[in-house]
């Protein structure tokens, strides 16, 4: 029986050494986890050797050894979650769950608890994800409602669908629904299928077109209903409960009975004037309307050209918006030196950070020799913080698969990958479809458009290691082995993949090469400096009004993001700084806010372009927790190899633990400093080079926060084991934090001030959050 | 040929060479940890780091390719200064991981290791009582071992 089972498996993955991450993924899809004695049997008949699968599996966090709970609990601990207090949820949910210290499954074997460093859904934070199912906004009292929710779903029927019937007669117009991760994550699904029955059930004839991501994930779901003949009117917040009245208001029911029933329903909602718009916020994405215009007014869509209505797989839709424009122009018309020269001249430069000028890779990859060359699209967005790849490769695959065959034509690759986050399981799917249909189309395959450029391309999912978004780290572990990088030079360029010359771009730089190729030049450099040109995605979260994927032009400054495009700090509070490139970036301060998005301004500040995450901070955040929380991180996705990037983040995390801890003293700062130097300069790869970014930058602009901890107080009251929770006078005896306390630290007193039982208080914040007259003081 | 100079000297090796090997055959020498000769090698220790004076990059010597044009200083303040961070960062992260030689070779079987570890922040108390779960007179046998200690660990 277990035979079989591998048996089945290598005839889909091949029994050669580099196939060791797919076979695990497969046989941990099967079971949750890696069972020992089909590893036995995996080495016994494959050339995957012992050694070299137990350092692969012990190497990538997504492979589990030990048996899990019959569902997985994530908690999103990425950098947005992280300043929403993600770690409160995880407690939470612990404490929900009878976890006992150490312990990750409930006893009856239900849920398996653990954090994952980014789920992507920023501007939902703090986010969690059971199985396949996320739920946004989670706090620490919502959990049991997450769990219930999670099981009513997964127990209840399986809804009704009614899809895909083609229908004569008039036309009534289109629907659009947003289904982008975050869109998915805040119900759009259920959105989608009150539709589909409203549109059955009224026998309309309108067109349901799922569309991308549009940007404006704070709005999520999105519904936008675009009347034939009419301007389009788009509806936010939307909840399936709604869907009926919103269709309602646009289309006309078919039928009698329809007719009759509608207009009842109408009268109905005439007496209950709006109470049935319940959490529909506000609609009309009239972009007269000013929050609206503000988001998407300053920004420049190129990688995201056509967003939110565009289906991300239908590729018709995608040829009439001049898909495939380019790469048949560049075959039709200009020499692959055509193209990279103007790749060059378009000055556009890497996006996954480093700035490197593309146009420069490709002449070199193009000149290096051989007879096999590999193209790699860089998917692996590990930034905690950061979603603008898995966005664009949910919501543009085609064209990001175009700009990888023009890639491919100019510079005479032979094989693509995409190499895509283990995490991102909805833009694997999307590109694998796109694929497919690109190569029943003739866009992918032998003799591409009848011109005898032949070209094709796969999916290699990575597994969970943040290293591996290094360029030579990827290619070790698309190679079978631990994501471990490799010393430049050689440069991948010139050996790489199997020692053959491979280039490796990221998936935004791929999505702005059809639109310069397919423009004039002046069409693209006119955005930008000097030095910078072209546009950025930026994933816009954390302590925003409107957060979101943004595009905007290099050089726009912090401020008029954060404040025209973002709407401000919310709540009230006071922009404090904004973390910009995750854990190789730094904290842009207020007072330098009028400072430009562009490699070079940014690199000044001690910040980083990164991979384009935007988190902004407000004054209730502690920027040494910020530093600590980065270098937590980076100290766990360090691959170990070299000393200074193992030890020297483990040691400044120690120092970064003593300091929020209040047992900090003036002299660890300047070890801190003195190690964080060292770090950069010793370390073999930019992870170790770029790690001690976020130390660097808050101790030089908040250096006053470090030596207020050192001094035994954080002044923001969010380093646990500096705070005491104390009830002032003002309290009312309303008993409600004795009622949530999970440790039963407040003694069940009505009609007198409460007391905390300091030794008992596992200052959860559950008081805090339920206290009626804010009380609860917190110092 | 390769050519490139060591400490301001103009040399020249074979392609393929490493930094290592083109400044062995200069005569000069830099010390390794993590690097067995004719072994496929795995840069980890960074004990053998050299600075390349154009971009002022600190690489392991080990494993680095020459490449044309190369200006490499063996050894100045800095580079001394990152191999001392090297090798301590090393050793604090060191513990228990394998058995000290005054451990092995202490005929008292003492653990000094640990009390080194407490002697380190000051803790002498600590230290000392460490010493007495195994000597009540830990101060005269302290004195009598020091001298075939030291023999032990030459």
């Amino acid at each position: 029986m277990a035979e079989r089972e591998t048996e089945k498996l290598f005839e889909k993955t091949g029994t050669s050494r580099e196939q060791v991450i797919p076979v695990l993924q497969a046989i941990q899809e099967k079971h949750h986890y890696l069972p020992e004695k089909l590893l036995h049997e995996v080495c016994e008949n494959s050339e995957i050797t012992p050694a070299q699968l137990m350092g692969v599996a012990s190497f990538y966090s997504q492979f589990r050894l030990k048996p899990t709970g019959e569902h997985i609990i994530k908690v999103c601990t990425g950098t947005a979650c992280h300043v929403k207090r993600a770690e409160l949820v995880f407690d939470a949910l612990g404490r929900e769950l009878h976890l006992q210290p150490g312990e990750d499954t409930d006893k009856e074997g239900h849920y398996t608890l653990e954090r994952v460093n980014c789920l992507g859904c920023c501007t939902l934070a703090p986010v969690v994800q059971i199985d396949e199912v996320t739920f946004g906004h989670v706090d620490a009292e919502s959990v049991p409602k997450v769990i219930h929710a999670f099981e009513q779903k997964h127990n209840g029927n399986p809804v009704k669908t009614h899809q895909g019937e083609e229908k004569a007669g008039k036309f009534h117009g289109e629907i659009r629904i947003g289904l982008g991760s975050c869109c998915v994550a805040s119900g759009s699904e259920e959105v989608k299928n009150s539709v589909e029955e409203a549109v059955f059930n009224y026998e309309l004839n309108v067109q349901l077109k799922r569309v991308g991501c549009v940007g404006m994930c704070h709005q999520v779901p999105l519904l936008e209903i675009v009347p034939e003949g009419k301007e389009p009117i788009l509806y936010s917040k939307v909840q399936a409960a709604d869907v009926k009245n919103i269709i309602n208001k646009h289309f006309k029911p078919q039928g009698f009975w329809h007719k009759i029933k509608a207009s009842l329903f109408d009268l109905v909602e005439d007496i209950q004037t709006d109470r049935n718009w319940d959490g529909v916020e506000q609609y009309a994405l009239n972009v007269r309307e000013k929050h609206v215009s503000s988001f998407l007014g300053r920004q420049i869509p190129i990688a995201t050209e056509y967003r939110g209505a565009i289906d991300p797989l239908d590729i018709t839709e995608y040829k009439s918006r001049f898909g495939f424009m380019s790469i048949s122009q560049c075959l039709s018309k200009y020499t692959p030196d055509q193209v990279v020269d103007k790749i060059r001249d378009s000055g556009l430069r890497g996006r996954g950070g480093a700035g490197f000028p593309t146009g420069v890779k490709w002449r070199t990859f193009r000149d290096a020799p051989g007879t096999t060359k590999y193209i790699i699209c860089n998917g692996d967005e590990g930034d905690p913080g950061a979603f603008m790849d898995r966005m664009l490769l949910e919501s543009y695959p085609y064209r990001i698969i175009e700009g990888m065959l023009v890639a491919a034509y100019a510079t005479g690759a032979t094989e693509g990958y995409f190499y895509i986050r283990a995490e991102y399981p909805l833009a694997v799917k999307r590109i694998s479809a796109a694929l497919e249909i690109c190569r029943s189309q003739g866009y992918l395959g032998a003799d591409i458009l009848k011109s005898g450029f032949s070209f094709d391309m796969e999916i290699f999912q990575g597994a969970g290691a943040f290293i591996c978004g290094e360029e030579t780290a990827m290619i070790s572990s698309m190679e079978g082995n631990r994501g471990f990088p490799t010393l430049r030079p050689p440069y991948p360029v010139e050996k790489g993949l199997w020692d053959c010359p491979t280039l490796v771009n990221n998936t935004e730089t791929l999505a702005q090469i059809p639109f310069i190729i397919r423009n004039d030049l002046e069409k693209y450099t006119i955005h930008g400096t000097a030095n910078s040109k072209g546009t950025k995605v930026f994933a816009l979260a954390g302590k925003i009004n409107r957060g979101g994927l943004i595009e905007v032009p290099m050089g726009i400054s912090v401020r008029e993001i954060i404040e025209d495009i973002g709407g401000g700090v919310p709540n009230g509070r006071k922009f404090k700084a904004v973390q910009i490139g995750g854990p190789s970036g730094g904290c842009v301060p207020e007072w330098l806010a009028d400072t430009p998005v562009d490699y070079d301004s940014l690199k000044k500040v001690g910040a980083m372009m990164g991979s384009g995450g935007l988190v902004v901070l407000d004054d209730t955040d502690c920027m040494v927790d910020i530093a600590r929380y980065f270098l937590s991180f980076t100290q766990v996705e360090s691959c170990g190899k070299c000393t200074f990037c193992r030890v020297g983040t483990r040691r400044m995390l120690d120092i970064l633990n003593e300091i929020t801890s209040g047992n900090g003293t003036m002299k660890d700062l300047d070890e801190l400093e003195k190690l964080a130097q060292w770090t950069k300069k010793g370390s073999l790869c930019g992870l170790g080079q770029s790690a001690p970014n976020p130390v660097l930058s808050t101790l030089q602009y908040f250096r006053q926060e470090y030596v207020a901890h050192i001094n035994g107080k954080c002044p923001t009251g969010k380093c646990q084991k500096l705070i005491k929770y104390s009830i002032d006078n003002s309290c009312i005896g309303c008993t409600k934090c004795a009622q949530i306390c999970p440790t039963d630290a407040i003694a069940f007193t009505p009609h007198k001030i409460h007391i905390i039982d300091q030794d008992k208080c596992i200052k959860c914040d559950a008081c805090k959050a339920v206290c009626p007259e804010d009380s609860v003081r917190v110092d | 040929m390769i050519n490139l100079k060591i400490n301001g000297k103009d040399t020249s090796v074979s392609e393929g060479s490493t930094l290592l090997d083109a400044i062995k055959s200069e005569g000069i020498s830099v010390p390794t940890m993590c690097f067995l000769d004719n072994e496929e090698h795995f840069p980890t220790c960074m004990i053998c780091i050299v600075k390349e004076e154009k971009s002022g990059k600190l690489v392991p010597s080990c494993s680095t390719r020459v490449s044309a044009g190369m200006e490499i200083i063996t050894s100045d303040e800095e580079v001394i200064e990152a191999r001392k961070t090297a090798l301590e960062l090393l050793l604090s992260d060191h513990i228990g991981e394998c058995d000290a030689p005054c451990q092995v070779n202490c005929p008292a079987f003492m653990d000094i290791p640990q009390m080194n570890r407490l002697l380190g922040p000051g803790k002498v108390r600590g230290s000392i009582a460490r010493c007495k779960e195994r000597h009540c007179t830990s101060g005269s046998v302290g004195a009598y071992l020091s001298g075939s200690l030291r023999t032990s660990m030459s």
